[in-house]
């Protein structure tokens, strides 16, 4: 198979700082995505890479037709510091007006390329949501790399650095919320410098000043890493030509078409147009896709 | 100032803040749907590069930027111009219905639910 979408998923307990569980059920949202880019792409091949527990769960959900690949693997933890071990890395984030602490399994991102069984591949993350098929515009690009960079938040109440650059003083931040890569010796080049920035996370994050992130970021290893093929130079040659539309951890999903957002430290909704959307909340991720797996 | 006349103007201001955002993710929509390729390019199909891809002399050869400014040669002009009119259309035609059922929507609750 030449095309197609890949997506990782782990599932993950968060906790509240009154110690509720809540569990964050990646591989639904990775099942419920799979079924929409079934209806709105035509490029409809998806790739799942995912642990046993999360296959088992697929089979669970009568999701395996959904995918044309099941990938199992076993993370392992690379590196040194507590970012890059799997069960350190931790990540603080709000859903509504809670904040909750939820284990990141993200490291194995960077074996893309080895895991990918496509030519062309559109890796996304499991809560980017595809509504639309702009993305099938994307596999006829001859460019072997094209990297999230033009990011929105649905609400339009801020304008921040953090979606922009790495720190205000360092280089541009690619989003790999949403990757196009072809099989190429760039892209293998691209992922195993991925991969160097990951082993040598302390380093990277004070010569690209992020030391004060807590957590490994794929987003954050994309970017040093594109900067390095670009020439430690800013260019627009990897910069995907779409903007990536998401809703930020603070504001809440009502449903497939309407949102609520934080405004004058009220809360305030409105419609959304449907479309591709990246969904940070992760509660409101959940809830979306259970509507798309459950419609 | 009278307290009613300021409450008048909260709603007002928060029905247009609902308004205007679902108007803007509208735009944002439409602009991605503007993005085709052609000959491994991708172009974003703006009346400008409608017009000169029309416009140009056909003596020369037809060199554009794409959104990645990468020159890229545009060799069957038509088929290039049709892709570009196709998606500039399909995009500005959708937007354009979706802003005219907006106009009648004049309240947060109905700009929720529709």
């Amino acid at each position: 198979m030449n095309k197609g979408i890949l997506m990782f998923a782990y599932n993950g307990k968060a906790h509240d700082f009154d110690k509720n569980q809540l569990d964050i059920d990646y591989i639904q949202m990775a099942c419920a995505n799979a079924k929409n880019i079934k209806k709105y792409m035509q490029n409809d091949n998806v790739a799942l890479v995912t642990d046993q527990a999360g296959k088992d769960h697929v089979s669970k959900l009568n999701a395996e037709t959904l995918f044309t690949h099941i990938i199992v693997t076993t993370p392992t933890s690379e590196g040194t510091g507590p970012n890059t071990n799997l069960d350190m890395n931790v990540r603080s984030m709000r859903i509504g007006n809670k904040t909750i602490r939820l284990p990141w399994k993200n490291q194995t991102r960077p074996d893309a390329y080895s895991l990918s069984p496509f030519n062309q591949t559109i890796l996304i993350d499991s809560d980017y949501f595809v509504f639309d098929n702009t993305l099938d515009t994307i596999f006829e690009t001859n460019k072997n790399i094209l990297c999230g960079k033009h990011v929105k938040e649905i609400s339009h109440q801020d304008s921040l650095i953090d979606y922009s650059r790495l720190h205000h003083q360092s280089i541009k931040l690619f989003w790999a919320t949403v990757l196009y890569f072809k099989k190429s010796n760039e892209s293998m080049l691209m992922f195993e410098m991925m991969k160097a920035v990951k082993q040598n996370w302390q380093f990277y994050s004070k010569m690209y000043k992020f030391e004060d992130s807590r957590t490994y970021r794929n987003d954050f290893a994309i970017s040093v890493a594109l900067h390095f093929l670009q020439g430690k130079k800013e260019t627009t040659y990897y910069d995907l030509p779409l903007t990536i539309m998401c809703l930020a951890d603070k504001n809440i999903m009502l449903n497939q078409k309407s949102f609520a957002f934080r405004y004058k430290d009220r809360w305030a909704g409105t419609g959304f147009p449907k479309q591709n959307i990246h969904i940070m909340n992760k509660e409101s991720a959940m809830y979306v896709a259970g509507e798309i797996m459950y419609e | 100032m009278d307290k009613s006349f300021l409450q008048e103007i909260e709603k007002f201001s928060n029905l247009k803040t609902a308004l205007d955002t679902k108007k803007t993710n509208a735009y944002e929509r439409a602009k991605n749907k503007l993005v085709f390729a052609y000959e491994g390019g991708l172009f974003t199909a703006t009346p400008e590069l409608i017009l000169f891809a029309k416009l140009h002399d056909t003596q020369r050869d037809l060199i554009l930027l794409d959104n990645n400014n990468t020159p890229v040669k545009i060799i069957d002009a038509e088929k290039f111009i049709s892709k570009a009119e196709t998606g500039y259309y399909e995009a500005m035609n959708e937007y354009h219905l979706f802003y005219e059922e907006l106009k009648k929507q004049r309240t947060v609750k109905k700009l929720i639910d529709e």
